[in-house]
């Protein structure tokens, strides 16, 4: 282009930048057929190699937490039986099957067993009792008399302050085919023979804390007057009484919409009679991913807690679209029932209607981008429901982050989550 | 529209009295109608330079020029059947499809350099000394890559701005809402890229003298 000496240069540049084109290079067509063959696959796959290797993280610290109690118990275990043989040692030597059985020592075999089973979990009171009495070859009492003895009974906490030999004396002085519950002396649990710890509370709460809290979340979606369903699975370890760190995965949609600016595609492309009363009113968009939180939990009194932490948002799919409004001039209907004033509408006979219309935008710039994600607050409360499930309601707030926020819409939303916890 | 041609492209094509030549109106048409992988062919091929032309003006990168040149036509062969044109002039249509995917190419390179956190806008105002206008004329031997590389040193947001105003031929009050910036800022900002360029032009213009 030859330059017109009139001209600034920039003009000069903007001419030449107008009319420019490079040339097509070869192979380019080969390159972008792969191109999109592998996006594609990107796309369509990428989202079960996210959910896959969150599981399996999950289920291997998940498998390793769950190993790790399952030692302590039976550490604790051990533990116990050593006591009991460290409280049997003193007197009688229930452990030596040469000696006869009297009903002195059957009964405080029966009260230690009595003791290990307490400590332990129901299903392995059998096998425990089993083994304690497994030293006793001419020991004839049956199994179920062990068994039938109340081993949660509030009596074997509540017995006299009087020592172990007075225990065993109390004992000697009972029937040893008696199958009601013998008092156990609460020195048998801080007997100096064991150590002054005292072993139940703190056994007993191992067994029954519950670190892991699994649940199912519906969680409807609320943004302008949109509402939206989505819903997820959620993991949570309970790191103290009061905290727990949470994630999981959840399905999520959300809309948004701004309004139009010059950079969108104009309307005279969409538009198809080319009528100057079409206008586009707003650009609306719908994304649909999956959202990965990683959230930090505290119990505020005992219904209440508070959630707070940051999730990965990945966009499945896009939709967007183009809102028109058309201003279209109808003629009136004479009617009988006019009002005087009405009279110049009837006049005019012409009445302008706005009709609504949506078209698809072929912009698309959220779809297939791994986004940072959301900031997350909510705060739940807990509603008792069955006896191993609670439901909980959790209103919360989303507030985008990282690139997510760069974009041209507002994608701050909210809703309430209704959680099913296990 | 007729009959569809069998091929074209990489293979002659055999044109009979009841077909065609096989031109872009065709492809568009083929590509909105039923995806035509041939149409497809033949619309990448004829528009490839033009898109590169347009992301190079915004992306320095060659690599991510290449990639956005991809993203623009998976993106436009998506959404072809959107592209409305009853009504219009066959000759019309072809420009107007230039326009069209040309802007989706402009859009992918604002959001790739966006993401990229490469635009970094402050408010602030045009000095006066800035304002003074210094005309500078143009060489006869200014070639494109020279232009090119004159653009290229422009800072990012500098190189937008000058691109949607000067060449595409948005206004100031769309620029702004695109960039989310103050039209205020938009014009600083392109006084600011035309100052620069015609500093960066005058002193290629030294060297290519201290060079002859």
């Amino acid at each position: 282009m030859k330059p017109d000496k009139n001209k600034d240069i920039t003009k000069h540049i903007a001419e030449v930048l107008k009319g420019h084109s490079l040339p097509y290079e070869e192979g380019a067509w080969e390159r972008f057929k792969d191109f999109e063959t592998t996006k594609k696959r990107k796309i369509v796959l990428w989202p079960y190699f996210t959910g896959a290797a969150a599981a399996v993280v999950l289920l291997a610290v998940s498998l390793f937490l769950f190993t790790g109690e399952n030692k302590n118990e039976s550490q604790q275990v051990v533990k116990q039986d050593v006591t009991k043989d460290i409280v049997d040692t003193p007197d009688n030597g229930l452990t030596d099957s040469s000696e006869p059985i009297n009903s002195e020592s059957l009964v405080s075999t029966t009260t230690q067993s009595n003791l290990v089973a307490t400590l332990n979990k129901r299903q392995t009171e059998s096998a425990v009792i089993s083994n304690s009495l497994s030293g006793s070859n001419s020991l004839d009492i049956e199994q179920r008399d062990l068994n039938r003895t109340d081993l949660s009974s509030p009596s074997l906490y509540q017995s006299d302050t009087s020592g172990y030999k007075e225990a065993q004396s109390i004992a000697s002085t009972e029937p040893s085919t008696s199958n009601s519950v013998t008092p156990v002396p609460k020195e048998i649990y801080t007997s100096p023979h064991i150590g002054s710890e005292p072993l139940s509370p703190h056994v007993v709460n191992i067994a029954d804390n519950k670190k892991w809290d699994f649940s199912v979340e519906l969680s409807p979606n609320i943004k302008d007057k949109d509402v939206n369903f989505g819903g997820g699975v959620a993991i949570a370890y309970n790191l103290s009484d009061k905290i727990s760190i949470g994630s999981g995965v959840s399905y999520m949609q959300l809309d948004a919409q701004r309004a139009p600016n010059g950079i969108d595609i104009p309307a005279e492309f969409s538009t198809l009679d080319g009528s100057k009363n079409k206008s586009l009113n707003t650009i609306s968009t719908s994304l649909t991913g999956l959202d990965i939180p990683i959230n930090l939990k505290m119990n505020v009194g005992n219904a209440m807690y508070v959630n707070a932490g940051v999730s990965v948002f990945s966009v499945l799919n896009e939709s967007r679209y183009n809102n028109f409004e058309e201003r279209i001039a109808v003629t009136a209907l004479a009617s009988p029932a006019f009002s005087p004033s009405d009279s110049r509408k009837e006049k005019s006979g012409v009445e302008a209607q706005s009709l609504h219309s949506q078209e698809v935008n072929s912009s698309t710039p959220y779809e297939g981008k791994n986004f940072t994600g959301f900031f997350n607050f909510s705060v739940g409360y807990k509603l008792p429901f069955l006896p191993k499930m609670n439901l909980a309601i959790e209103p919360y707030f989303k507030i985008p982050i990282g690139s997510l926020s760069d974009q041209d819409m507002d994608l701050n939303n909210g809703g309430f989550k209704i959680k099913a916890s296990f | 529209m007729n009959s569809i041609p069998i091929s074209f492209v990489s293979e002659p094509v055999v044109i009979s009295r009841d077909q065609h030549v096989p031109n872009l109106f065709w492809a568009i048409n083929a590509c909105a109608r039923s995806n035509d992988e041939r149409a497809k062919e033949l619309i990448y091929r004829k528009l490839y330079g033009y898109i590169n032309a347009v992301i190079s003006r915004y992306v320095k990168d060659i690599h991510d020029t290449e990639e956005l040149v991809n993203e623009t036509f998976i993106k436009a062969f998506k959404a072809i059947h959107t592209f409305s044109y009853a009504d219009m002039e066959e000759s019309k249509v072809e420009k107007f499809f230039y326009g069209w995917i040309g802007r989706i190419a402009a859009n992918l390179s604002i959001d790739h350099l966006r993401s990229k956190k490469r635009l970094r806008i402050k408010d602030d105002s045009v000095s006066e000394e800035e304002l003074r206008k210094v005309y500078v004329a143009p060489a006869d031997n200014l070639e494109v890559q020279d232009i090119l590389k004159l653009l290229s040193q422009l800072p990012d947001v500098q190189r937008i701005i000058f691109n949607l105003y000067e060449v595409e031929g948005f206004s100031h009050q769309e620029i702004a809402q695109q960039l989310k910036i103050p039209e205020s800022t938009s014009r600083t900002y392109l006084t600011r890229a035309k100052q620069r360029l015609r500093l960066l032009y005058s002193q290629l213009m030294e060297i290519n003298k201290r060079n002859n």
